[in-house]
């Protein structure tokens, strides 16, 4: 599914990511740890297109397209989702006059008929209910106003109406209290499935509770360091990246 | 032209050229009477090789209220220019305006509001876009005469410059010549937010509907002031679609 060879991409003149390579086969969960300034927030974008992030090597793949010839809205269509770990603010647009924006060009960009307004706000309101989102909040103007909590949850929403094939989710679980990880957990743990992957990139094991990975990678310095099972987390959390960080 | 106001009224006034190379002057006379109130909507389109001047003259009674918004989309030359006398003693102004300006258009929104007496109000939100080598300008004048004591006058203009040659004049003007007053203006001039597009186009919004979904968003602002709920939403449309246009 997503396949990273050799990756490299610089911000400015620095190079953050070094040779980078990664594979999470369909129906995986993949997370990412490592210490600060790793790289693990570079790597979410240069796979979604952010402009400043420069790709000086190496090759991204998803189901075999080559993700970083692509426009990111191109990459949103094939399915690429980022849940933001600072998600942005949309003065004046309604959250559900976004979503529905972009689901629609979504299904556009895939030759797919538009959903319509009746079929929208029954998804958006069995959605929101899933995720404790109040409905109303999503007639307010996108993430103004909202709590770091709220953010992350209208994050998952987004991504529950999305589908999207491939999720990375960036530090999702910073800003988030116990109860509200465990209903952003539920929400991103209803989206697995056989054809569907995800990249969890978290700072800590905490997260790793409620979303159980079936790999656990450590980022440091830019390239991979260690891949193991669901162990490789709880020893992190035991032992510091310290090791790593050469 | 000549309007006296009585009451409570709304005035919709629409310019649409169909011809091309035209010189059209308009000039209006409204004359707002103690107690009464105006709200006047303006929608200003043209031919692109048109050259177009309306001029308002507004007079109020003290108590009256007159609010105002000039919605324009350029031409070869288009100025909507509005002259107010304040009386003071409560009356109430709100004198906003949006422009639009794309391909090689003009348009210019002149106010000038006269404060000749204490305890009077006026709230002035100007806001708009110009991409391609759209020219817009706004000359917005607030004079406080002597002896208007009282008064409380506020502007803000707030510009979206999409290319590199658009341009925008502004020409903010406060003269004050009483003491006891309270004015403000505000005034500035941008790009996008190329954090909120990135996010925008993440989700899979196309790059142009993102800069129209966001632009749309900014200038809502002035539209949501208008009071009468048919005007608002026919100034909606009318916004939509200047927008939409490439």
């Amino acid at each position: 599914m997503l396949s990273i060879q050799e990756l490299s991409a610089s911000v400015g003149e620095k190079p953050i990511l070094n040779g980078l390579s990664l594979t999470v086969p369909a129906g995986e969960v993949h997370a990412i740890m490592g210490p600060n300034g790793a790289g693990k927030s570079t790597l979410s974008y240069v796979l979604t297109g952010r402009e400043g992030y420069e790709v000086t090597g190496g090759t991204a793949t998803l189901d075999g397209v080559n993700l970083l010839s692509l426009v990111p809205e191109d990459r949103a269509a094939k399915g690429l989702f980022l849940s933001f770990q600072y998600p942005l603010e949309i003065p004046g647009v309604p959250a559900l006059t976004f979503v529905r924006a972009a689901l629609n060009a979504q299904r556009k960009a895939r030759s797919e008929d538009e959903l319509a307004a009746p079929a929208f706000l029954k998804l958006a309101r069995e959605k929101a209910a899933a995720l404790k989102i109040d409905f109303d909040m999503l007639k307010r103007p996108l993430n103004v106003g909202f709590s770091g909590g709220e953010k992350k949850r209208m994050e998952i929403l987004q991504m529950a109406m999305l589908e999207p094939r491939f999720s990375i989710l960036d530090e999702t679980d910073s800003g988030l209290d116990i109860d509200a990880l465990k209903i952003v957990a539920e929400g991103v743990n209803a989206l697995r499935g056989p054809d569907r992957g995800m990249l969890v990139i978290t700072h800590y094991q905490r997260l790793l509770d409620y979303i159980k990975p079936d790999r656990v990678s450590v980022l440091a310095n830019g390239r991979i360091v260690a891949t193991g099972g669901p162990e490789l987390a709880l020893e992190l959390e035991r032992s510091g990246y310290d090791r790593y960080a050469a | 032209m000549v309007v006296t106001v009585q009451g409570k009224a709304t005035l919709l006034e629409s310019y649409e050229g169909q011809a091309t190379g035209y010189l059209a002057h308009a000039g209006l006379r409204i004359d707002v009477s103690a107690g009464a109130s105006l709200e006047r909507i303006v929608l200003a389109d043209d031919a692109a090789d048109a050259i177009t001047v309306s001029l308002a003259d507004v007079t109020l009674a003290p108590g009256a209220s007159f609010a105002q918004t000039v919605l324009i989309s350029g031409a070869k030359r288009q100025r909507i220019e509005t002259h107010l006398e304040h009386p003071g003693g409560g009356a109430n102004v709100r004198m906003d305006g949006a422009y639009l300006i794309s391909g090689r258009r003009h348009g210019d929104i002149t106010t000038v509001v006269d404060h000749i007496a204490r305890d009077g109000t006026t709230n002035q939100l100007i806001k708009g876009m110009v991409r391609d080598q759209g020219r817009a300008v706004f000359q917005g004048k607030i004079v406080v005469a002597h002896g208007a004591d009282g008064t409380d006058a506020r502007m803000g203009h707030h510009a979206l410059i999409l290319s590199d040659r658009a341009e925008v004049d502004a020409k903010p003007e406060l003269l004050i010549f009483a003491d006891d007053v309270q004015c403000a203006h505000g005034n500035s001039i941008g790009a996008l937010d190329q954090d909120a597009l990135f996010y925008a186009r993440q989700r899979g919004l196309p790059l142009d509907e993102a800069k129209t979904i966001l632009t749309a968003a900014f200038v809502a602002e002035v539209v949501d002031r208008i009071e009468h709920e048919g005007a608002r939403a026919i100034a909606a449309a009318w916004t939509a679609a200047r927008l939409e246009q490439g």
